[in-house]
């Protein structure tokens, strides 16, 4: 195997704590005639000791993933191994830290950390002794009588940390585990978990954390597994050597952050060394649509600076848009052909200057005839032609999309393509009756063209 | 407290006053009216069963007036509020079978000779079943209209129409929907109940599947109270899918918050009506002829002051507690004074404790089914294609009149001489029992999923999972569908201390089978004295028991 022979030439002795091999995750499509990849032959291994970060975009299964190396759900291809041996049931090696904080709102913050030990069946008083250790690690030894519900979302998060930490586990997984929170407190939060880890009193061995935030995985990682999305596949690693505790104003910290942003926004990029080669554009990417409003696409066309372009790692930092944001009205852009990412530099196309410093009416013409680029829309526009009413029933793109996608991803899309030909006025559409039509404007549109 | 018991006293004086005052009433006229019987013949069924439903169907409909009425007047005006609620409390523990054996004889005398009288007491039955849980559901809605809406409506001067058809029923359509369907559901075992019923030593019967089921219990034919259960399931689907799934999805519209449902209800027969272009002209002509009336209406309602409609909530004057009170201490006087010289000391006792022999059955209906459906639900509601299957069915088993299941345990209890003394625990549960799997498999299912996780990579097993996890989880639900099961237990009491099989009759004491007793030998002391007891219980134990045990769930488990 190509991956074992990696690991050899890098001298890797010891046993790996978690192995994946060939994982795909498959659930049924929409309409339930196919099964649509989540996840697709993954293949990583997890080592004593280092903190792996999980970066991609949503829709590239990181979630999934994680729930895969935590035993709660089982692959649908594939194997999973622990110590060598296949992994059945829960994993009895992790503890996790859940994004929405998963606290019992009826046990007070004590109780809630003791919960795992008290399920080892540890005496009453060991049970209370670590879990007090374990919040004066996060700093929550005075709230220990408090219920969740008296905290803030910071703290909450703290008591998350605080159960996973009194297990002392071989891994710790972590479920985007501060996106849930405001600016501030997660990036407080996020520098305490990076003090310990540097520290060498980290309460476990390994961490996995699954991310959509380019800063925090390059804070935290000593690896960057990238995932690509719709399916989920590894494109590569990236290694982050920057010593810690990590600076982020330091230039190998942004030289790194950009080297990443350049690839997340490029899905078709090599990664490093890697030797997967990205496959095609499948079918299936050519009737997606990007969960981002047209609105959104143009005002940020009137945002990019002419001539030059402007960085993504800037433009994220200055809107104060999360990537998980940014990304699909990008995506947006550049499938209407009005934007165009070359590495990590945005820019504009000649039809995105010309819609940019259109009066409001020639921009719903422009954004009329490109979205006949889109491939769902054109085939919505040979649907409506072809009925002698002019009339398409929402029915014929959810089955499309149902074919390819799974009911809540096929569902989004459709709610995406209404707000699309609705923002411009390509075609009308009415929720009472899922009817699709012609619409007066397109026809004159049409008349004008001809 | 004081104040709460105050007007439990108040509401009962009133229920037992209008109740004398009406079955006063009906002795002068003396009904003769010549009652059609009722054909065993299976092939009648359906006949029968389309009368049982447009009672039912009329019944809601005056629920539904009744309850935007009430409600409206209670969320305007702080002391209607302060006097009406409490009282609608009270009137919902009143078991509705009472209500039925007092009131029927007046409506035989309002319409003597007709059937009408019989269909007005049916009606009557049926919506006293489900209008206080109606009217307590609009005003909630409407207290909980943002107070943005609000002001807008008043700003842009809204009519008094304006403002109810714009803003406060498509405000609470989808909680009244819900109500409705939930209480229809309820409302089959009344219905069913009333067609056939025996006061004063008669009996009245009204064409119906309730009666049908009477008939053939009386003439032994298991055969047809089979064909009638299977009749009543059919009835259950097809209401359920011509009506109230068309209303469910349609309802959606007016959800306040606008992201729209986790999971969008769906109905083939709304699509239907939605896609016909007949109806869609008929629509529109419709609500081209209504528009005149629609305008006379805004005419009408216009407000005259500047500001637009009065602003809710305005603050109760204190005279209204001390008012309350002091009815309430000549209603104690009053009430007590009644008893003693009507049925003495003895007697007032003995049915007490009659009472607290029900109570005890009513207590083993509620924690028996919690014991064998707490499992049950979890197995189900942690399994989200399973509770999706077999959510809606529990829906329909809890649809079922528990009377019509009635006539089998009988013949059953009968044929190996189980004493009713425990059987009727049984029946008593047939109605009960689905409300606590219903209520208990939906707060299992609405454990958030991060949360069960948690408890899967955190280990819990055993003890422990249940009693950090899954029962406080879903503590709140119990309690609601306890609350609900022990209402379902105190009304079926009434028909299950005393049943019958052709010529034999089973009997047990407890309040239920006094209350029956009192009924059909028109006994009005006593029936009385029964109401009150029964009634007694339940408010006290909904005020001293439930009620707490709501807000301890509010404090300690909610978010």
């Amino acid at each position: 195997m190509e991956t074992d022979a990696l690991l050899a030439s890098e001298g890797v002795t010891s046993q790996p704590l978690l192995k994946v091999r060939h994982v795909a995750k498959l659930f049924r499509s929409a309409d339930g005639s196919s099964r649509v990849a989540v996840l697709d032959d993954i293949d990583l291994d997890i080592e004593p000791g280092e903190v792996v970060a999980l970066l991609g975009r949503s829709g590239s299964g990181k979630s999934t993933l994680l729930r895969l190396m935590a035993g709660l759900i089982t692959p649908s291809e594939g194997r999973i191994e622990r110590d060598g041996q296949p992994l059945r049931g829960v994993n009895r090696d992790v503890a996790i830290v859940f994004q929405s904080f998963a606290l019992l709102p009826w046990l007070t913050v004590l109780e809630n950390t003791a919960v795992g030990l008290e399920a080892r069946g540890l005496g009453e008083r060991e049970v209370r002794r670590r879990a007090l250790r374990a919040l004066a690690m996060v700093g929550l030894e005075g709230s220990a009588e408090a219920y969740p519900r008296e905290l803030s979302g910071g703290m909450r998060q703290r008591v998350g940390f605080a159960r996973a930490f009194v297990m002392e586990p071989a891994l710790l997984l972590m479920d985007e585990p501060f996106s849930a929170l405001d600016v501030l407190t997660a990036e407080n939060l996020r520098r305490d978990i990076d003090e310990l880890w540097a520290g060498g009193t980290f309460p476990a061995g390994s961490i996995v954390i699954v991310t959509h935030s380019i800063e925090e995985a390059v804070l935290l990682s000593d690896r960057v597994v990238l995932l690509s999305a719709n399916p989920g596949r590894i494109r590569g690693v990236v290694p982050n050597p920057l010593p810690r505790p990590r600076d982020d104003t330091a230039p190998a910290f942004r030289n790194l952050v950009d080297t990443l942003y350049g690839y997340m926004t490029d899905p078709d990029k090599p990664v490093g060394s890697s030797p997967l080669a990205v496959e095609q554009a499948t079918s299936q990417d050519a009737l997606a649509l990007p969960p981002a409003s047209l609105g959104a696409v143009v005002d940020l066309l009137t945002l990019v600076p002419e001539q030059e372009g402007i960085s993504v790692a800037e433009l994220a930092d200055e809107l104060v848009l999360e990537l998980d944001d940014l990304l699909p009205i990008l995506d947006a852009g550049e499938l209407l052909e009005l934007m165009a990412v070359d590495g990590a530099r945005l820019g504009l196309t000649a039809v995105g200057r010309a819609l940019a410093e259109a009066s409001e009416e020639e921009q719903q013409r422009l954004l009329r005839s490109q979205l006949m680029l889109v491939p769902l829309v054109r085939r919505l526009q040979e649907a409506l032609e072809a009925s002698p009413k002019a009339e398409v029933e929402g029915d014929f793109v959810l089955d499309l999309l149902s074919e390819q996608f799974t009911q809540p991803e096929a569902e989004a899309m459709f709610e995406t393509l209404v707000s699309w030909i609705r923002a411009c006025g390509l075609f009308r559409y009415s929720r009472e009756q899922d009817r699709f039509r012609a619409s007066d404007a397109l026809e004159n549109g049409q008349d004008g063209q001809v | 407290m004081l104040l709460d018991f105050a007007l439990l006293l108040l509401g009962l004086t009133v229920v037992v006053g209008i109740g004398s005052l009406s079955s006063q009433m009906a002795v002068s006229f003396h009904p003769q009216a010549q009652l059609p019987g009722v054909d065993l013949n299976p092939l009648l069924l359906p006949y029968y069963a389309a009368r049982s439903s447009l009672r039912m169907f009329i019944a809601l409909g005056i629920s539904l007036t009744i309850a935007v009425a009430v409600g409206s007047l209670t969320a305007r005006s702080a002391v209607t509020e302060r006097l009406v609620l409490p009282l609608v409390d009270v009137l919902q523990s009143v078991p509705v079978l009472g209500f039925l054996a007092v009131i029927v004889p007046f409506f035989i005398g309002l319409f003597p000779g007709s059937l009408l009288g019989l269909e007005s007491a049916a009606l009557f039955a049926i919506v006293t079943g489900q209008v206080w849980n109606l009217i307590f559901c609009y005003h909630q809605s409407l207290r909980t209209i943002p107070a943005e809406l609000r002001e807008a409506s008043r700003v842009y001067g809204f009519t008094g129409w304006q403002q109810m058809v714009r803003l406060e029923l498509p405000a609470s359509a989808i909680p009244m929907v819900w109500n409705g369907m939930m209480s229809f559901a309820g409302g089959w075992f009344f219905a069913t109940q009333s067609e056939a019923i025996s006061v004063n030593n008669s009996n009245y019967i009204l064409p119906g599947i309730g009666s049908y089921v009477a008939a053939a219990i009386a003439q032994q034919r298991l055969d047809c109270v089979l064909w009638a259960l299977l009749m009543m399931l059919l009835l259950i689907v097809v209401t359920d899918q011509l009506f109230w799934r068309p209303i469910v999805t349609w309802s959606e519209q007016f959800r306040l918050d606008t992201n729209s449902a986790a999971n969008p209800s769906q109905s083939w027969f709304l699509e239907a009506l939605q896609q016909s272009e007949l109806l869609r002209q008929l629509g529109h002509w419709l609500g081209t002829a209504l528009l005149p009336l629609g305008s006379s209406l805004n005419r009408w309602t216009r407000s005259r002051g500047r500001d637009g409609p009065a602003p809710l909530q305005k603050q109760e004057p204190r005279w209204v507690d001390n008012v309350v009170l002091l009815a309430g201490a000549v209603a104690t006087v009053l009430a007590c004074h009644h008893s003693l010289e009507q049925v003495g000391l003895g007697e007032t006792l003995q049915a007490f404790g009659q009472g607290l022999l029900t109570f005890g059955r009513v207590l083993a209906v509620v924690g028996g089914s919690t014991l064998i459906f707490l499992p049950l639900a979890v197995l189900i509601g942690l399994r989200p294609r399973w509770a999706a299957l077999l959510q809606p069915v529990m829906l329909m088993l809890a649809s079922i009149p528990a009377n019509l299941l009635f006539p089998f345990f009988t013949v059953v209890f009968l044929f190996c001489g189980m004493p009713l003394f425990y059987g009727c625990v049984v029946l008593m549960a047939m109605g009960a029992q689905w409300y606590v799997l219903f209520n208990v498999t939906a707060g299992a299912s609405a454990i958030p999923n991060d949360l069960r996780e948690m408890s899967q990579v955190f280990q819990l097993k055993g003890r422990q999972r249940w009693r950090r996890f899954l029962l406080p989880a879903m503590f709140s639900a119990w309690i609601t569908g306890a609350v609900t099961a022990s209402g379902a237990a105190w009304n079926a009491s009434i028909v299950a201390e005393l049943v019958t099989w052709g010529s034999h009759t089973l009997q047990t004491p407890g309040i239920g089978s006094y209350i029956a007793q009192a009924t059909a030998h028109g006994d009005q002391p006593r029936l009385f004295l029964g109401l009150v007891v029964m009634a007694l219980f339940v408010v006290g134990t909904n005020r001293l028991v439930w009620r707490p045990l709501y807000r301890f769930a509010e404090e300690r488990y909610g978010n």
